[in-house]
């Protein structure tokens, strides 16, 4: 038979906040175990959250992100569960009233756009690290305790795991535009759940639904995806029953395993948290908010394809991040040459940002200085292949393309006097080379080009040659 | 009276082993406990929202300025059992 896949995702982004969200605890990664603990995160008797402010306007900048209304009036829950992930036996999230709601996301498939439902984002806390390694013990950490959540759900509104990668994609994108998460799925700082079921096409009731955890990677999602619904097809081809449960993926065996074998439901025993007031978010401060709001990915990669003329290729490689797209943009009004700042930033500087694993913000060659060296190649100074030299030697030297022209001494030779004198030496010592020339083999030109470079070292002005071989033997 | 399924998951859900002898006991106490709860439907909350807070609302926000979290040795003074600079617990699994 052939069914309907229906995806829907759970996003966790931890919050670039530099405090716990309850607690003045530092938020900071991979420090010794259980140095950023206090009375509050550590769950002892009497201690009583107060809510971050960042955190709360984090998680309305999201919102706005991604068109939702913000409560003015949202409440803190307590999720009550018997793991020893953290120490007070509950996780303190929002339930039935969360600052965010109804919001939606557009993304591109195979040239067409969809919009998908955002259906929530709560914040919450996240809970500590458990170390199992152990021969006897597990081992708790208490640094991750309280880290500021926002958990950004979607309605099932995808329907192949393509698109919950373009989802996945989009949402991360916008994140990182609007500066709330790194997104760092392998530290962690992102991790996503995704819940998946099958119905014969044309049945409006959903299909028993199964969790799918421990992705560590938006391929392993799809991975993970595509291996669930063959399971599910399969199960159902063969009358059987989908039976609600969570499933964690394994990466290396490409494969998934059950989580919790107890049938019973998970009964979280939800409840407004009486050690918090209600989170009222007046709508000055969600103007406030919006105002803060950078050019958002749709908008500026329809400003780029536009206002430079690019291609949607090199769109989506220069807004992949806002600190690349501000460096392509001051690289080219600074040079003056749109092509040519996209061509070498597309090229060499994602280069070597690949090679020293670094941000943009400190590589040598700024903004500045690389519009600088692409003025002074369109400007006939030096040559393309000098640039490139000029480009390296600023990396590793930090020092101004002027300057390393200079002491490089690859500034191009365009003096037509200087130059003369170098091509009438080169047509006298090949002498039945020009004979052809002048009987009509004008490839020769190239010849005599190779031999000026050779003979000033790469430094001659090619354009500079040419005038001159038509001036000579033409 | 509470049956004995619903002890059982209460049971379960606050990882309690509980003997089976002891469980019509707890059957009648919690049923007592509902009973008692129940005492609040006598109430007329016509017209009246549910209330979870009795404080006025208000800004209770915190700017994001770290302060100094306990000591290491501090934090781990209250752990039953510490190892390696963790608190250890009993071997739990995912």
């Amino acid at each position: 038979m052939q069914y309907e896949v229906v995806i829907g995702l759970e996003i966790h982004a931890q919050l670039k906040t530099e405090t716990k969200i309850f607690c003045g605890c530092k938020t900071s990664f991979g420090d010794t175990a259980n140095s950023h603990g206090c009375p509050v995160c550590l769950g002892l008797p009497g201690a009583l959250p107060v809510m971050n402010r960042q955190a709360v306007e984090m998680a309305v900048l999201a919102g706005l992100a991604t068109d939702c209304e913000i409560r003015d009036k949202s409440i803190f829950a307590r999720k009550n569960y018997f793991y020893p992930d953290l120490p007070k036996g509950y996780q303190i999230s929002q339930y039935d009233q969360p600052i965010c709601e109804g919001g939606h996301l557009d993304i591109e498939v195979d040239g067409q756009t969809k919009r998908l439902g955002v259906t929530r984002i709560h914040l919450e806390e996240d809970a500590g690290k458990l170390v199992h390694d152990q021969d006897i013990d597990s081992l708790f950490d208490v640094n991750r305790c309280g880290t500021p959540l926002i958990e950004i759900v979607s309605e099932p509104d995808m329907r192949s795991p393509q698109e919950a990668y373009a989802y996945l994609t989009k949402m991360k994108k916008i994140l990182q535009y609007i500066d709330v998460s790194d997104c760092n799925m392998e530290e962690g700082s992102l991790r996503c759940d995704a819940n998946i079921s099958l119905r014969p096409f044309g049945q409006v009731k959903l299909g028993t639904k199964r969790e799918l955890k421990n992705m560590n990677s938006f391929s392993n999602v799809v991975k993970a995806l595509e291996y669930e619904i063959e399971v599910q097809r399969e199960i159902l081809d063969s009358g059987g029953k989908i039976i609600q449960e969570t499933l964690l993926w394994d990466a290396n065996k490409n494969c998934t395993s059950s989580m919790r074998t107890k049938e019973d439901a998970h009964d979280y025993r939800y409840f407004p948290d009486p050690d918090l007031v209600p989170l009222m978010v007046p709508d000055s401060k969600i103007e406030e908010v919006r105002a803060s709001m950078p050019e958002l990915p749709v908008a500026k990669e329809i400003r780029f394809a536009k206002e430079y003329n690019l291609d949607n290729e090199a769109v989506m490689i220069l807004t992949d991040s806002i600190a690349l797209a501000d460096y392509f943009e001051a690289v080219a009004k600074g040079c003056g040459d749109v092509k040519m700042a996209s061509n070498w930033v597309m090229s060499d500087v994602l280069r070597i940002l690949k090679e020293k694993q670094c941000k943009i913000t400190d590589l040598k060659i700024t903004a500045k200085r690389l519009s600088d060296l692409l003025a002074l190649i369109k400007s006939d100074k030096i040559s393309a292949s000098a640039g490139k030299k000029v480009f390296n030697a600023i990396e590793e030297q930090d020092k101004e393309p002027s300057v390393l022209v200079d002491e490089l001494g690859l500034a191009q030779v365009s003096d037509t006097g200087a130059l003369e004198a170098v091509m009438v030496k080169i047509f006298a010592d090949n002498p039945s080379e020009v004979e052809r020339f002048k009987g009509g083999d004008k490839k020769l030109t190239a010849f005599f080009v190779g031999q000026a470079m050779k003979a000033t070292q790469g430094k001659a002005n090619p354009k500079e040659i040419n005038v001159i071989i038509g001036k000579l033997l033409g | 009276m509470v049956d004995v399924k619903t002890v059982n998951t209460i049971a379960n859900l606050s990882r309690l082993e509980i003997a089976d002898e002891n469980k019509p006991y707890l059957q009648e106490q919690l049923g007592k406990i509902l009973i008692y709860v129940e005492q609040l439907r006598e109430v007329d909350t016509t017209g009246v929202l549910p209330t979870a807070f009795l404080v006025p609302e208000h800004d209770s926000l915190r700017d994001d300025i770290a302060v100094d979290s306990l000591t290491i040795d501090d934090a781990l003074s209250n752990g039953p059992l510490v190892t390696k600079g963790h608190f250890a617990i009993p071997k739990v699994i995912g």
